[in-house]
């Protein structure tokens, strides 16, 4: 007990704690109307007695009459009687949980004499002072907190090996074991360090209604003298065979000065590459971008390490490990040209170096005639351009060169546009005479998507001059996936022809994002803008001749710098276009016994989600015979479907997928990685603000690891389970009492002062 | 051999010389068709056919006379836009044939003229029709173009710097129609070629490339033949890796001269229907070069 609880318990008989769980009321001895008359009364009848003395001044009347007037009021303040009602758990009719965060994290050495999980273990061990309290008076039940809530039997059968934390589900996990059990409240130790996907708001808003507080305890340094860990790891959500996926990794730096990291990339258990990065003085987090090669098709484990530094805290933290999805291809490209440009067959060879993508180029060779090229069969694009959603949402990526908004219908131009906003598909606009604003596309559909805003006004026109533009990428644009061309063979920026923009550049749209800035006499325009629409993503590239970088005798005859771009950006058009059936394994990296839940998006050929298909996964654990697994509707999004399972043993879990919808299966594949060793460790910091926000929004309370004496008896100030509601006048406090006397103190001492007794 | 060249309009008062009308606009009186004698007499009469190959300004046009008297009027080397313009590669050479100018420049510019309009009228590629390119290998403008023409390769020898640019040009991307040559000009454009592409094989394009597929399909090989020869034209080509299945990278006619029909084709000097088959070839070269 601090002193400012001694001095609530002295002056008002009650902890400031019970003050803070009870329920405040009034219990007046008669009705409050007659009591405040007669109170007023009383008060009245007091000031008229002071204002009949005569001989005294009126300050001192009006000091007298004011202190004899609050005695009225205090004794009118008695008369209504306020009580404090507390409910409290009654003892033995009570569960009462603690769960205990057995998760990586608690492995680190950072608490007094040892680890945070051996701090925990000397705190509630049976033999310990506060075990004893909180075993007199409720049932105590452990859990172990991992990725869900289980139940623990034994202390010592923490180890500290939970990849992920998610206390959404802990907390949730926890309460659902003990619904037919008064569950008199939750006591949560942990650092706080969490990485679960579980909705942690609606976790304890459930919590808060029911009644149920949970209290927390948090071990761990809320911040280390020094260290370096990884953060997070951010791959792109599927990379192409051949290429090189892009990704983050955030850095958490901690007493570190200008120190040299080694960071490596693992792909597929091959080193792929390392890095050496100089960590600033004084900043606290960095950002380090990294490429991984795809090097083989289907879910590739990445794992990123850095050397740990002299006198760390931890090297827990010091990797990480993702799930890199690599498509094999070939990603089809609808690539619709209105006049043959050198343009069309020099960006068609770039891609043809590319087996992941298949560039299907439809060309108007005259009016009403068309060329195609790289289709499948003799039925493809037959009839023109696509007038049917599936027709057109079969590709991935369609590339609009020079060729005119009239080319196509008003419902084609609709259908441009849902096949980026609905299908996800990306969509590039290249220069062109007949392109963008001079083709007539402002006030279309298709000028909503593209990141720059053309003018009405141009349609129809010509450029009065073409402009000449030498390409530099911007900031944002050397750090996008879309230009990362690098290689012995790749020109610099610099080096490379200009090249000639025949189309009016308007303006960038606001959230767009310039990569190429072209720069000329007339100043810089935006060369080459991205931005997202919808499900998908558009941009544009003004350039009518990147065809000048392939040829010219300014550069080796071996450069590659236009293949490396025309693939980059293909790549990027294509990258994260959604399939008919896609799965969304979560987590995809976890250990043995975690569960895993599998998100279904099912939709058709049009890209309408449907709720009807059938949906089993096959569950192919690497040393055990395949399991089914259904999963249901997700009632509360369309065309989605939920299912877990749990991998019983580490290893490779390969999910199978079979989607029916009418006479139509689909299939794909994902994989769940399951080990120990793996994971995500996430900050191993204490996270204070996240026990605080627990703690806050059910009304428990925080404490820390060292300092739970309070515990036992503010878990005992329950409205959850089997409770006692106990009443307790607050008219007889010594603090009432105290007032009294002070306030006739005051009146006899100003009366001897003032010559008036 | 007898001779199928038609009759020569002459005209003694017609100017002989290239006429500079303005800027970079030239007037320019088209070579006369040479008969199969004047070839032959070429060879032989070898002083008499020296037509010195300058001064050649890229910017200023170049001079040349021929029989023909019409005008034609074409802007040359104006500047680039991107647009489809007709390039011409000129070269020099110590041959050249009394009246017709030097050897590059057979059936310049009435057959380009006539060609891309031909081309404009048919197809959607954007062409200039009253402008074309004349240049040198060495010249950078050759890599403003992703296609080009030269003609009479039988007295074709680039210097070394050329021989490196054509290289370079073939190699990232560039691709050439080669016309007007027959019999044994072969051994020499072959030789000239190995030193473009010492690893190249000159070999037959099959009749089912695309290239005879890409506006028209062209299917009567038996039509377009020399005109003056007779000769039944084959078309070689240069394969990237010598793959037939490749990017085709040099389309060359031989015993063929499909320029000629161009230039006279409204002169009724040839038969409507081998005309249009040699402008069929033509407009297929143009848009297999701009599409594959």
């Amino acid at each position: 007990m601090d002193g400012l609880d001694a001095i609530s318990t002295f002056l008002l008989k009650h902890p400031r704690e019970e003050f803070a769980r009870g329920d405040l009321v009034l219990a007046p001895v008669i009705a409050v109307a007659p009591l405040v008359l007669l109170v007023i009364v009383a008060i009245a009848l007091g000031w008229f007695a002071v204002v009949r003395l005569r001989g005294v001044s009126w300050p001192d009347k009006a000091v007298l009459g004011g202190l004899r007037s609050l005695v009225f009021l205090l004794i009118g303040a008695c008369l209504l009687r306020p009580t404090l009602v507390l409910s409290r758990a009654i003892a033995q009719r009570n569960v009462l949980a603690v769960v205990i965060d057995d998760s990586r994290s608690m492995a680190v050495g950072d608490a007094a004499d040892g680890t945070r999980l051996a701090a925990v273990q000397r705190a509630f061990a049976d033999s310990a002072t506060l075990m004893q309290q909180l075993g007199g008076r409720f049932a105590v039940r452990f859990f172990r907190a991992g990725a869900d809530a289980s139940p623990l039997a034994d202390r010592a059968g923490l180890v500290a090996t939970a990849t992920r934390t998610d206390l959404a589900a802990v907390l949730a996990d926890t309460r659902e074991a003990l619904a037919d059990m008064p569950l008199a409240g939750i006591v949560l130790v942990s650092d706080g360090a969490q990485n679960g996907s579980g909705d942690l708001d609606d976790t304890l808003l459930r919590l808060s209604a029911a009644g149920v507080p949970v209290h927390t305890v948090g071990v761990g340094t809320p911040r280390f003298a020094r260290d370096v860990g990884i953060d997070a790891l951010r791959l792109p959500d599927d990379a192409l065979l051949g290429g090189e996926a892009p990704g983050e990794v955030v850095l958490r730096l901690r007493g570190v000065g200008d120190e040299r990291l080694t960071l490596s990339v693992e792909a597929a258990g091959r080193l792929v590459g390392v890095d050496t990065i100089l960590a600033p003085a004084g900043r606290d987090l960095m950002v380090v971008p990294i490429r991984i090669p795809s090097v083989e098709a289907g879910a590739v484990p990445v794992r990123v390490s850095l050397t740990p530094l002299d006198g760390e805290v931890t090297t827990l933290n010091n990797q990480v490990t993702g799930v890199l999805r690599v498509r094999d291809g070939p990603e089809k490209i609808l690539h619709v040209e209105g006049e043959p440009r050198p343009e069309l067959p020099f960006l068609r060879r770039a891609i043809a170096g590319d087996s992941a993508l298949q560039v299907v180029s439809l060309i108007r060779t005259a009016p009403e005639k068309h060329l195609r090229l790289g289709v499948d069969d003799s039925l493809e694009l037959a009839l023109g351009f696509p007038t049917r959603r599936e027709e057109l949402f079969r590709y991935r990526a369609i590339v609009l060169g020079s060729i005119e908004a009239s080319y196509f219908t008003p419902e084609q131009l609709r259908l441009l546009q849902e096949f980026v906003s609905t299908r996800g598909g990306g969509l590039l606009a290249l220069g062109g005479r007949r392109a963008l604003a001079e083709g007539g596309y402002a006030g279309t559909p298709v000028d909503e998507l593209l990141p720059i805003q053309l003018d009405p006004s141009r349609s129809g026109t010509r450029m009065d001059a073409v402009l000449t533009v030498r390409v530099t990428p911007t900031a944002a644009g050397r750090e996008h996936p879309a230009l990362g061309i690098t290689g012995p063979d790749v020109s610099t920026w610099d080096s490379l022809p200009e090249l000639t923009v025949v189309n009016d550049p308007g303006r960038t749209r606001p959230g767009a994002t310039v990569l190429l800035e072209g720069s000329g006499t007339a100043g810089s325009i935006p060369l080459l803008s991205v931005q997202r629409y919808g499900r998908g993503k558009a941009g544009a590239f003004l350039a009518q001749d990147a065809w000048r970088w392939q040829l010219t005798d300014r550069l080796p005859d071996t450069d590659a710098t236009h293949a490396a771009f025309w693939q980059r950006v293909m790549r990027w058009t294509v990258s994260g276009v959604p399939d008919p059936l896609e799965v969304d394994a979560t987590p995809d990296l976890t250990a043995p016994g975690e569960p895993v839940e599998l998100r279904v998006r099912v939709v058709d050929s049009s890209y309408v989600p449907r709720d009807d298909a059938q949906v089993r996964a096959m569950i192919v654990p690497p040393d055990a015979p395949a399991y089914p697994v259904m999963l249901p509707p997700d009632l509360g999004s369309a065309g989605e479907y939920v299912g877990r399972f749990t991998p019983g043993s580490a290893g490779n879990h390969r999910v199978e997928l079979e989607a029916i919808v009418g006479a139509d299966t689909m299939r794909t594949t994902d994989l769940v990685i399951a080990d120990h060793a793996r994971g995500d460790p996430g900050s191993m910091e204490r996270d204070d603000r996240v026990l605080r926000r627990i703690a806050d929004a059910t009304g428990g309370n925080a404490y820390d690891i060292a300092d739970l004496e309070r515990l036992p008896e503010d878990a005992e100030l329950t409205r959850s389970g089997v409770t006692a509601r106990a009443s307790s006048d607050l008219w007889d406090a010594p603090l009432v009492f105290l007032l009294f006397l002070g306030l006739l103190g005051v009146d006899w001492a100003w009366r001897r002062w003032r010559g008036l007794a | 051999m007898r001779s199928r060249h038609p009759p020569r309009p002459r005209s003694a008062a017609a100017p002989r010389a290239a006429r500079l009308v303005s800027g970079t606009r030239i007037g320019w009186f088209s070579t006369c068709a040479p008969t199969v004698a004047l070839r032959a007499a070429r060879r032989l009469v070898v002083v008499a056919c020296i037509v010195a190959p300058g001064p050649v300004s890229a910017q200023r046009g170049f001079r040349g006379e021929g029989f023909n008297r019409a005008e034609i009027l074409l802007d040359v080397n104006v500047p680039y836009d991107g647009a489809f313009e007709f390039a011409r590669i000129r070269y020099a050479s110590s041959l050249g044939m009394l009246g017709r100018g030097p050897l590059w420049s057979h059936d310049y510019a009435r057959a380009e003229a006539n060609f891309s309009r031909i081309l404009a009228e048919v197809s959607t590629v954007p062409t200039r029709t009253r402008a074309s390119a004349v240049f040198g290998l060495d010249d950078p403008l050759l890599f403003q173009h992703s296609v080009a023409y030269i003609v009479e390769v039988g007295y074709w020898v680039p210097e070394e710097p050329e021989v490196r640019a054509l290289r370079t040009w073939l190699r990232r991307g560039g691709f050439l129609i080669v016309d007007d040559f027959q019999e044994n000009d072969f051994v020499n454009f072959e030789r000239q070629m190995k030193r473009v592409l010492p690893d190249a094989v000159l070999q037959p394009v099959p009749r089912e490339h695309p290239v005879f597929d890409a506006f028209y399909r062209f299917t009567d090989f038996e039509a377009v033949r020399h005109p003056y020869s007779g000769y039944r034209t084959q078309y070689w080509g240069v394969f990237e890796g010598n793959d037939p299945t490749g990017r085709l990278m040099v389309i060359a006619n031989y015993n063929g001269d499909i320029a000629e029909y161009w230039e006279f084709s409204d002169r009724g000097f040839f038969p409507v229907a081998e005309s249009n088959e040699a402008y069929k070839l033509g407009v297929n070269y143009i848009v297999y070069g701009l599409t594959r």
